[in-house]
Parts: C-alpha cells; sequence; structure tokens
C-alpha cells in the first residue's frame, strides 16, 4: 500500500528565481520534449513562453528566455499534465522620488525642455498620462509636451527628458499661429508628475510633486561666455562660474570642463546651484600654480534651446553677425599663491 | 581549335566573374557571431535579406543576414489580431510591459520582422520577432548570426542618449535620423554599407527656414527615398509636422542643409511612419499620423512647387486626404506593389493588419 502511494505522487510545480520547476513527471525524459510554457489567462493559439527546459535526473526546469515575471501565472503543460503557478510580487513600499529641472521659479516663455530625474530606473511606456501643465486656475493646458513614442530616457531609466512641443514655441510655425504658446510671459503654470506613475518594479512614486512657477519674458539671445564671471581658485577651492542666465543643467555638467594650458582636461567634481547660474568645479587633486581653461563646447545650450554658437530662432531678417562656426570657446583663468602664502 | 575554345572558356570565365566581383556583394564584411539588443529601434531593409537594425541605447546600427532571401511559398498576407498581447505571452511578461520599436517587410519573402522591447529597468531587453505569411511568430535567433555593426559617433555619452526616429537603405548607405534627450539637434546621418571602419558616417544639420523669416533647427522624424526625374530626393516629415523633400546629392556633411517644404499637414500632429508608392502611373506618400490619421498625399508637381514660404492658415502644399477607417495606423511598410503591412493601435492593443494601397 505505501508503495502504491510513493508510485502515485503527484507531479509538482515550484520556483526558483530564475525557472519553474516540474518534479514527479512519470516520463521526464519524453515530458522534456513537449513542455510547453504559457502566460494565464490561457487563450488558444497564443504563443508558448520563449525559455529553455532543462533535464535534471527526473526534474525538469523551464528557464524563460527572460526570467520569471512577478505577479505573472505560468501555466506548464507537458503531455496530459497542466498545472499553473503565480511568481510573488516582492511588497515593497513606494519609495521613489522626483526632482525637476530647470529648479527656478520663473522661466522664459519659449522654454524647451524639463529634466525629470528619478532616484530609481522608472517603467517606460505612457509617460505622458502622468505629467501635466496646469495653469493659474489647475485647468490643464492641452497637449504641451511633444509626446514621442521612443520617450528620451537617459540609458539608466533615471532621467526623462520633456520636450514642449517645439510647434508651439517656433515663430511661424502653424501650432503656434493657431492654438497659441504653451506658456505666456506673466503668468503662473503648475507641472505635475502624478503618484500613478511607477517605477521598474512597479512600485507607485512616492508622492505626487508639483513646480508652481512663474513665465517671464522670452530667451532669444545666445548666451555669452565673455560675460560670465570666474572666480581665483586656489588649493582645494572650486573654480566658481556665474552663468549670464541658468543654463540647462544636463548640458553644463557635460559640455562645459576645465584643461590645463597644454589642453588637457583635468578631473574633477561639476555641482551646479542657485537654480544653474551657478557653477562650480572641485579638481580631484589640488590645483597647481599656473593657467588653466575653462572649455565650452558651443553646443551648450539655456533652457530654451539658446547655444553658444546660435539662438534657438535665427531672425533671416534682421543682420547678425556672421561668424565662423566654432566648436568650442574658452576663458583663461590662473590659479595663484594666496596673498597670505606669499 | 581545342586550344583557342579553352581560351574562349576561360575569357568567358573571367568576364563573368568581373561581372560578379563589380556588383556590390551585400554580405561583404558580415561576421558571423552573438548580437545582443539592448534597446529596440528602427529596422529597414537592405539587399538579400540584410536587416537593418538600430540599437539606440548603445548607438549601434546593425546590419543582420536574416537568411530569409526566397520568396515565399505563400501568398497569404500577414495579420495578427492582438500582437501586443501575443508578444507579451511570447515574452512572458505583462502586455503593458511589452513596446513595438518598429515594422519591417522582407521584401523578398513578405515576412514582417519587428524590433520589440520588453520591461524596464534592469531587466529590460530587445528582441527581433518574425512574422510569417501565416502570422506565426517567433524570435529572430540572434545567436551565431552573420552581421556587421558600427557605432553611431557621439550619439550617446554618459546620460545623453539619441532616440533614432527612423532608417532608411538607399543607394549603399544608411540614412539615420536622431532625436537627443539633451541638445536639440538636428542629426541626419548618413553611413556607407558595407560599413566601413574609417567611414563611421557624417552627420548633417537640417535647418527649417521656410516658414515665415524665421530659421531653426528641426529634427527630421521620419522619411523615405524618392526619385524626382532623375534626381534621388528625400523626402521627410519633420517632428513638428511639415513635409519637406531634400535632394540627397546635397546632403554632405559640414554643410548646413535648408529643405523645401512641400506640404503642412496640421497642427497637433506628429508624423509617425511614411513610404512612397505607385499606383495608376501617379507617385503618393502614405504617412501615418498621431493626430490627423493615416494621410495619402499625391506628389503630382513635387518638382515645380516652389516651397511654402508664407504663413499658411492650415494645410498648404501637395494635396493629401485622409485615408477613411484607418485610425491609429502607428507603424507601416510596403508589402508588395499593392499593400501595406500596418500596426494599428486599437484601445491599449496593438494589432497587425495588411491593407491595399489606397
Amino acid at each position: 500500500m505505501w508503495m502504491v502511494i510513493f508510485l502515485a505522487a503527484a507531479p509538482t510545480l515550484s520556483l526558483s528565481p530564475e525557472e519553474i520547476i516540474v518534479r514527479n513527471l512519470p516520463d521526464a525524459a519524453a515530458a522534456a520534449r513537449t513542455l510547453r510554457v504559457y502566460v494565464e489567462p490561457y487563450q488558444v493559439g497564443q504563443p508558448a513562453v520563449l525559455g529553455q527546459v532543462r533535464l535534471q535526473g527526473k526534474t525538469l526546469h523551464f528557464a524563460p528566455r527572460f526570467g520569471l515575471t512577478p505577479g505573472l501565472t505560468y501555466r506548464v503543460e507537458a503531455g496530459t499534465f497542466r498545472q499553473s503557478i503565480t511568481v510573488p510580487r516582492p511588497q515593497r513600499k513606494p519609495s521613489t522620488r522626483v526632482q525637476i529641472y530647470p529648479s527656478g521659479e520663473r522661466l522664459p516663455e519659449n522654454l524647451l525642455r524639463f529634466y525629470l530625474y528619478f532616484d530609481a530606473p522608472m517603467r517606460r511606456g505612457e509617460v505622458y498620462k502622468h505629467v501635466r501643465l496646469l495653469d493659474e486656475q489647475g485647468k490643464e493646458i492641452d497637449i504641451p509636451f511633444l509626446e514621442l513614442d521612443e520617450e528620451l530616457w537617459d540609458p539608466s531609466g533615471r532621467r526623462l527628458t520633456l520636450l514642449i512641443d517645439p510647434g508651439r514655441i517656433k515663430r511661424g510655425l502653424k501650432p503656434r499661429e493657431e492654438i497659441g504658446p504653451v506658456l505666456e510671459e506673466g503668468k503662473s503654470y503648475t507641472l505635475e508628475i502624478a503618484d500613478s506613475w511607477h517605477d521598474a518594479e512597479d512600485v507607485p512614486l512616492k508622492a505626487t510633486v508639483r513646480k508652481r512657477f512663474k513665465v517671464t519674458a522670452a530667451l532669444t539671445s545666445p548666451p555669452q561666455m565673455n560675460r560670465w564671471s570666474l572666480s581665483s581658485p586656489s588649493d582645494r577651492l572650486p573654480l566658481v562660474v556665474t552663468f549670464d542666465r541658468p543654463m540647462d543643467y544636463a548640458l553644463a555638467q557635460r559640455l562645459l570642463y576645465v584643461t590645463n594650458a597644454r589642453g588637457e582636461p583635468i578631473a574633477g567634481t561639476i555641482t551646479l546651484s542657485q537654480n544653474e547660474t551657478v557653477w562650480s568645479f572641485t579638481p580631484t587633486q589640488p590645483w597647481t600654480y599656473g593657467e588653466y581653461r575653462l572649455v565650452a563646447d558651443t553646443r551648450l545650450e539655456d533652457p530654451a534651446g539658446n547655444s553658444l554658437a546660435r539662438p534657438f530662432e535665427v531672425d533671416r531678417l534682421r543682420p547678425i553677425e556672421k561668424k565662423i562656426p566654432v566648436e568650442k570657446q574658452s576663458r583663461t583663468f590662473w590659479v595663484t599663491k594666496k596673498d597670505k602664502d606669499q | 581549335m581545342l586550344r583557342r575554345n579553352l581560351a574562349c572558356v576561360l575569357l568567358a570565365l573571367c568576364v563573368t566573374s568581373l561581372l560578379i566581383a563589380a556588383q556590390a556583394d551585400p554580405s561583404k564584411g558580415l561576421v558571423r557571431g552573438d548580437v545582443t539588443l539592448t534597446s529596440a529601434g528602427p529596422l529597414t531593409f537592405g539587399p538579400n535579406g540584410i536587416l537593418f537594425a538600430a540599437d539606440p541605447l548603445a548607438a549601434t546600427l546593425y546590419a543582420l543576414d536574416t537568411g530569409d532571401n526566397k520568396p515565399a511559398d505563400s501568398s497569404e498576407r500577414p495579420q495578427v489580431e492582438g500582437l501586443s498581447d501575443k508578444l507579451a505571452k511570447l515574452l512572458g511578461i505583462n502586455a503593458k510591459d511589452v513596446r513595438i520599436g518598429d515594422l519591417a517587410v522582407n521584401p523578398l519573402s513578405g515576412q514582417v520582422y519587428l524590433s520589440v522591447a520588453r520591461g524596464s529597468g534592469a531587466k529590460a531587453a530587445a528582441v527581433l520577432v518574425k512574422v510569417d505569411r501565416k502570422g506565426n511568430l517567433s524570435e529572430l535567433s540572434l545567436q551565431n548570426i552573420p552581421h556587421a555593426k558600427v557605432q553611431i559617433p557621439n550619439a550617446n555619452d554618459k546620460s545623453r542618449s539619441e532616440a533614432i526616429t527612423h532608417i532608411a537603405f538607399l543607394n549603399n548607405r544608411v540614412y539615420v535620423a536622431g532625436l537627443s534627450n539633451e541638445e536639440f539637434a538636428s542629426n541626419l546621418r548618413t553611413i556607407p554599407y558595407p560599413f566601413d571602419k574609417a567611414d563611421r558616417g557624417a552627420s548633417i544639420e537640417i535647418f527649417h527656414g521656410a516658414h515665415g523669416k524665421f530659421e531653426t533647427r528641426s529634427p527630421i522624424r521620419v522619411f523615405a527615398p524618392y526619385k524626382i526625374g532623375e534626381e534621388d530626393t528625400i523626402l521627410a516629415a519633420y517632428t513638428c509636422t511639415p513635409l519637406v523633400r531634400l535632394p540627397v546629392k546635397a546632403l554632405e556633411p559640414g554643410k548646413k542643409i535648408k529643405a523645401v517644404t512641400v506640404a503642412e499637414l496640421g497642427n497637433r500632429n506628429r508624423p509617425l511612419s511614411m513610404i512612397v508608392y505607385r499606383k495608376a502611373g501617379k507617385d503618393y506618400v502614405l504617412l501615418a499620423n498621431s493626430a490627423r490619421g493615416l494621410m495619402k498625399i499625391n506628389l503630382e508637381g513635387i518638382d515645380s512647387i516652389p516651397g511654402i514660404t508664407e504663413r499658411v492658415k492650415d494645410k498648404a502644399g501637395l494635396k493629401y486626404e485622409t485615408i477613411a477607417g484607418k485610425e491609429g495606423v502607428q507603424k507601416l511598410d510596403a508589402f508588395g506593389k499593392e499593400h501595406a503591412v500596418i500596426l494599428v493601435k486599437k484601445g491599449d492593443t496593438l494589432h497587425l493588419e495588411t491593407m491595399e494601397l489606397p
């Protein structure tokens, strides 16, 4: 009797972190050839999950090509065997936060982009459902952003670039002619990032974030490097650069750097403060006395898309100085001994 | 006599081999090896079953030999009801976490290839899925596949990345349009094929100067090669709607190109996908849009149109009609001379259909 019960032990499904494990199948070797795994709810004709079957002794292991997905129920079929198993969803409290740039409370009418910085990778797809721009009365502005299927994420999935529809910024283009600009000088707006947005682990944001800002006149001229003020750094004190206006948060970290007199880049840490009007550079090694350069790639832009090389829009009827395009601009500065050291 | 015959045969052999050598070999430079895509970008077919696949996150363009280079033995036209749900089940994920990057029809076999992104975060992956003419889905294995790749210069750096919005193959060059997540650039790159390590392609800046007096940088979103008379042209739709024409011979690195606007296609609208086709002796563009439906644009007069330089009320330039009953088309590609394969969104679900060219 005991023997009969042992032989009739029912096949069972269990989970390892990356596999579905099938035990006690009567003829495991034959079952390995017919085993198929489907995602529930099963519908006739649906494709089986991609993956590989491995036979270990009398136990079958199915490793889905892209791992197991928490929350999904998998149906395993082999011969007459049919059974389902659900991968548990880890319970985690919402913890992901978002920060918005530009950080200022006064932004130009022709603002081109916001950056949303999250502290964990986010879920892609349908991001525009969770972002709203509201006017002073709390009324939603209709389609203010350029809704790109590709969604402009950085490679880590932690930063999204939100472009204000350039068709409603550029003068002479129909969207602006007909429905007007997204932002208007003198008015206040609120950018709202809703906590309905889920991170890559499918957990919602910790809280809804609202950024209120007032709109100032359009910024139509390019930034001018010769109007920036540079501090006199020494020892480990940073070089502090004060811009002629707020600059683009991401570009100011990538397209602005320090070299020595020979043009070799100096390693160090960049921080932006005072609503992206102040850029500080602290070298990894203490400064040595002598000549240095602050170098800007002319693609460096302000938040309205005006670069050092050219304004966002060029008025062809207004004479502008025709310059030979240069890819880099630089300012020389000196690290000297402080008075007390001399 | 025998010697003369032998000489003739040898000469014939020489001529034949010279002729073969003169034709560009599309498989030249392809090496077997494993390919791992990190993101699902645009696709387009080159000659002989070579599939060009862009991986925007890795800033890489691949040429993949699909081995799918024979005419189909089926006359069926691909049709997949609930494609996005089926892809989710194939890839073992929720349907809301599946994104289709692009579709391309292999002109030789009529099989459809999709670039598909699965999930977000650390477990994100991208695959190529083949849809046969019966509508069956299978993964195109990228293990030990004959391939070549080229890194797109300066595209990605630290947190900068570039969304590649469209690629096309013309005259042994791959044209690549992109949109950066940082600076507002207007990049159209041209990359020679077979890929050449020394020439990884150059970026061309396109300006839009046709509206009023203002001139701006304008990212090209989708485009299609088109011959106007004897001149190779690119018909392109900007991210903010106007349709423009660009002569291919003007697309030289370092040059500032101004495109000629040939049609304004309405506001609150983004172009999504386009093809050029011929019907009853006339040429048309079929353009899928985000808000203004599927447009059939008549290319008659494109060679003489002076370009729209004044502000226009709503639509201007080439005439177009919106195809009724074809709302929600996201992507399309030509299927033979009389049909197009379309990816249609209804609710949250994507379906694959084949339609007759209007």
